[in-house]
């Protein structure tokens, strides 16, 4: 199918898939005519025509020219056959963070390493100076210097340049602007024994072939890709929608409550409005009647009636202390009534005639003893002074002055006491009679509706009171609620712009993704018809493969799916796929053989390519022995030169597989590396 | 002769005169003491200041002692006016009692003259310790009881005994409500043939003291003395607080004079208080007013020791 037609076909699959949106067609259309475009790569071709290496690896210093078409480097093991390889990559793009290989890259005798890559450019020469060394890391290897006609020219290594004018130089830039990473795009043209699976194994392969053989959909599609991953949602995007609700169910309740609040509010207003106007009425009715209450009258009874009160509290007051003081009279002469028996008493026991205990009489000599010496008459010892006293003739009475004077007071303070009762008696009828007057009053009062009036009053005055306090507290309730609600309205509002964003992107998604299976749909056919390309090329070249694992090889085919993985099928109905390989296993090496030299000569035919042509290859047997495919990898290394007709080719060696030296010869400059150090 | 008077014979008596010269002295005494224009009526200090200084002192006085043959050097003292009554008049001792204590003795006897006069009893007087205990018991009991004065000058919670009844503090023991210091009140009694107490058959009671034999308390010889002169004025008496205690006293006797020994034990243990209280509980603080007046001692110089 004819590109033209390819791109209609699509625009107009567009138009019709019901699942993108109207709104996203213009942009889709656009989208395809921007990027289904070839890619533009430099006519000129680019090639290494000299290696100047210091410090890298193993490498102390080497200095190698490069002829234009086929080279081996070999040498002894360790000799730095295969850090020349990786030199050279370093050379162009500097350290791969990322690549094991490059494990401490400065050589130990130097303290940093330096590259001199001279590259060809159609006629123009060019010096791809890069450097590195390590401080506290590795430093400097990302600013190469990029210099043309370094035999010409004057030129300091100090300057400094940026990787984009290597990428230039080389032709790759237009596959970077796509995306893709230096490294990788490398790796297509380097078979490094170890580090095999680099392009094959590498996630966007497929992509870079899809592109290098100008299946432009793919462009079109990594566009689509990099729209998705922009509507990928963002954390917040996906809890967006529950948090809504949350918030929305919230703002709900809220406003329910706020609404309940104010049918509340409205209620207390209407009662405090009621209530208000009976008070005006009473008010009005009350400034009626006063004028017939004896209001003045009424006060002035109660003035007196607390006069009164007062008065008669003082007189009682007096009473009680003046009973008090009879009381007290009283007690102290109580023992009066009864002197003369207490007296006879006091003398009949003044001396104890008789033991309580045995009961026997005491004798005259123990009455004696205790009138001469105070000795008990009972028990015979000392009788305690204040139990005893010495009574003489001499003894005067004393007390009947104080007992009369007592009885006088005593007169006195009962008739105080008998005027007082009088007093507080009169008090008291006053009082009754004021009390019965101010009843009157009242009653007249109440009569006149005024008590009533006025009790009302105050009853409503609290009530209003009480309503208003009541509103003062809704009020507060609402302002608070209001603003409770204010903040989660915010929260709801917020969430809303993440969850139109996220509807936005989920939308898009879908519109991209329906976008996506339609150049998806297109693209397997361009592909098939590539894999088909790819597929005559592979089993063309195994027919070099005669002695080892490919020799019964019946045909290749490449998987249907998304990638450009393939199967070897052979005689004895096995299958060759280097999927399931390991990274070390010779037959790999075998299979990476096979597949760069098919990519790379089917890229020889197409129209726009990169400039690059360059194929390393890093040990081609292997590291250890592999006797079965070694004649097969021989006589593969002579075809290719032939194969790769427009690729310089760089094979690095060991000495000990050079077997077939003579005829490699015949294809290859020998370059021993030891020569060159 | 004058009470007061008794002085000069006093004198006459130390100086070892005959009968018709002891006259002769106080005569001649009072006769120069009736020349100093002064009126003495009580037998005190100030009286004999006065004979000192004014009567024995006197020319007719000295002559007369001469006269009548009385050694020098008490005629000098005479003149000198330093006669040493000490050795002149009497002086004895006496057990002392408060006034609060004579009156508790008093109502005591008054309570067990009651028993003794009260139609309901059968026998005379108390015829048991145990009775005796109680009955003064519920005396207080009822006084505190009473209630209670007026508003303004009851105590709080003690009733009419806080003026009145008798002093003495009951707390609980075996035999019911108990007070030790009315034991000891029983025993002055005793000592003084107040009351006697007469041994009874072999029945015991509850009482800790009565526990091999009862006690029959009736007035002593001196106590019926006592109560044959007073019982009648002590039925009769004005002041408030005594008349209450006495009533009090009455009302119990008549009550519970007449009950047995198991009846009175029965009543008592079953009142609110006494079923409530633990051993030795608190049951009824007695008389808190202490009445501080001594009336007898203003008719103490009778100049005999009136022991009946």
């Amino acid at each position: 199918m004819s590109e033209p037609r390819i791109k209609e076909e699509v625009r107009q699959s567009i138009r019709e898939d019901e699942a993108i949106d109207d709104e996203y067609v213009d942009e889709f259309i656009d989208l395809l005519d921007a990027k289904y475009r070839d890619l533009e790569f430099d006519d000129e071709l680019v090639s290494l025509t000299r290696m100047d290496i210091e410090g890298f690896k193993v490498i102390d210093e080497l200095d190698v020219s490069i002829s234009d078409r086929a080279t081996i480097i070999h040498g002894r093991n360790s000799k730095g056959k295969s850090s020349f390889i990786e030199a050279t990559r370093f050379n162009l793009f500097g350290r791969d963070n990322d690549d094991p290989l490059i494990t401490r890259p400065i050589n130990r005798n130097y303290k940093k390493l330096k590259t001199d890559g001279y590259w060809r450019k159609g006629r123009r020469n060019y010096l791809v100076h890069r450097e590195m060394e390590r401080n506290q890391s590795y430093e400097g290897h990302n600013k190469p210097n990029v210099i043309e006609n370094p035999e010409d020219s004057e030129h300091s290594e100090a300057e400094q340049r940026t990787q984009s004018e290597v990428d230039d130089l080389i032709g790759i830039t237009p596959l970077y602007e796509q995306g893709f990473n230096r490294f990788n795009i490398f790796s297509l043209f380097s078979i490094i024994s170890g580090d095999l699976r680099s392009f094959y194994g590498w996630d966007e392969a497929t992509d870079l072939i899809d592109l290098l053989f100008g299946i432009k959909l793919t462009k079109v599609d990594r566009a689509i890709r990099s729209e998705l991953d922009e509507c990928k949602l963002e954390d917040e995007e996906q809890e967006a929608k529950t948090r809504l609700l949350e918030y929305k169910q919230r703002a709900k309740r809220i406003n329910d409550e706020i609404q309940e609040l104010r049918q509340e509010q409205e209620q207390v207003e209407d009662q405090l409005s009621e209530k208000v106007e009976r008070r005006e009425e009473l008010d009005r009715l009350l400034d009626k009647s006063e004028a017939d209450s004896a209001l003045s009258e009424k006060i002035d009874l109660k003035d007196e009636i607390s006069d009164t009160q007062s008065r008669l509290q003082e007189k009682e007051d007096e009473f009680r202390s003046v009973k008090q003081e009879i009381s007290k009279l009283k007690d102290e002469t109580a023992t009066d009534e009864i002197a003369p028996a207490l007296q006879e008493i006091q003398q009949l026991i003044s001396l104890p005639n008789r033991c309580p205990v045995c009961t026997r009489d005491v004798d005259p000599e123990q009455q004696q003893r205790f009138n001469d010496h105070g000795d008990c008459p009972l028990c015979g010892k000392d009788v305690p002074d204040d139990r005893y006293e010495t009574v003489s003739e001499v003894d005067e009475e004393g007390e009947i002055m104080e007992r009369e004077k007592r009885q006088e007071e005593l007169e006195e303070l009962e008739s105080r006491q008998r005027t007082l009762e009088g007093e507080i008696k009169f008090l008291e009828e006053e009082l009754e009679e004021k009390r019965d007057q101010l009843e009157t009053l009242k009653s007249r009062e109440e009569q006149s509706g005024f008590a009533e009036y006025k009790r009302e009053k105050e009853k409503i005055e609290q009530e209003i009171e009480n309503l208003r306090d009541k509103n003062t507290s809704l009020e507060l309730s609402i302002d608070a609620k209001k603003g409770t609600l204010h903040g989660v309205a915010r929260q709801v509002w917020e969430w809303n712009q993440i969850d139109e964003e996220r509807q936005r992107k989920e939308q898009r998604m879908d519109a991209l993704e329906s976008y996506q299976s339609i150049i998806s749909e297109e693209r397997k056919k361009a592909r098939r018809r590539l894999k088909n390309r790819l597929e005559e090329r592979m089993e063309s070249l195994l027919d070099v493969f005669t002695r080892g694992t490919f020799a019964n090889a019946t045909g290749v085919r490449f998987d249907r799916g998304d990638s450009y993985s393939y199967t070897i099928h052979r005689t004895d109905n096995t299958q060759k796929s280097p999927g399931l390989l390991g990274q070390t296993d010779a037959e790999l090496l075998l299979h990476m053989l096979l597949f760069h030299t098919t990519v790379l000569a089917e890229l020889e035919e197409e129209r726009e390519t990169v400039p690059l042509k360059l194929l390393l290859i890093d040990s081609p047997y292997g590291n250890g022995p592999d006797d079965e495919n070694a004649a097969d990898v021989t006589d593969f290394l002579l075809e290719l030169p032939e194969i790769l007709e427009s690729y310089q080719l760089i094979v690095a060696m060991a000495d000990s597989n050079l077997t077939g030296r003579d005829k490699l010869e015949e294809s290859y400059a020998l370059e021993p590396v030891e020569q060159h150090i | 002769m004058a009470r007061h008077e008794k002085a000069l014979l006093r004198v006459s008596q130390w100086l070892d005169l005959s009968r018709s010269g002891r006259q002769e002295f106080i005569d001649t005494a009072q006769r120069v003491s009736s020349r100093q224009e002064t009126t003495y009526t009580r037998y005190d200090e100030q009286y004999l200041q006065h004979l000192q200084q004014d009567v024995f002192t006197h020319d007719e006085v000295l002559s007369y002692l001469e006269e009548a043959g009385i050694g020098e050097d008490i005629v000098q003292d005479f003149s000198s006016g330093e006669i040493p009554f000490d050795e002149v008049y009497q002086s004895w001792n006496e057990i002392r009692y408060s006034v609060n204590e004579i009156l508790d003795l008093t109502m005591l006897l008054k309570l067990v003259h009651s028993c003794s006069e009260n139609p309901e009893t059968l026998s005379q007087g108390i015829d048991s310790r145990y009775k005796f205990q109680k009955l003064v018991y519920l005396v207080n009991q009822e006084l505190a009881d009473q209630n209670r004065m007026d508003r303004d000058t009851a105590p709080y919670d003690h009733g009419k005994l806080e003026k009145t009844g008798f002093r003495y503090t009951y707390r609980m023991r075996s035999s019911g409500p108990f007070a030790k210091t009315l034991e000891e009140d029983k025993r002055r009694l005793y000592a003084s043939n107040l009351i006697d107490e007469e041994v009874m058959a072999k029945v015991e009671t509850p009482e800790i003291n009565e526990e091999n034999c009862r006690y029959r308390i009736t007035l002593g010889r001196s106590g019926e003395v006592v109560m044959d002169r007073f019982a009648s004025q002590l039925e009769s008496l004005e002041t408030e607080v005594l008349s209450d205690w006495e009533d009090a006293i009455d009302h119990v006797v008549l009550q519970f004079g007449h009950m047995t020994v198991e009846e009175l034990h029965e009543y008592i243990m079953d009142l609110d208080p006494v079923k409530e209280a633990e051993d030795r509980d608190l049951l009824l603080r007695g008389r808190r007013v202490k009445y501080d007046s001594e009336p007898w001692i203003t008719i103490s110089a009778g100049g005999e020791i009136g022991h009946v």
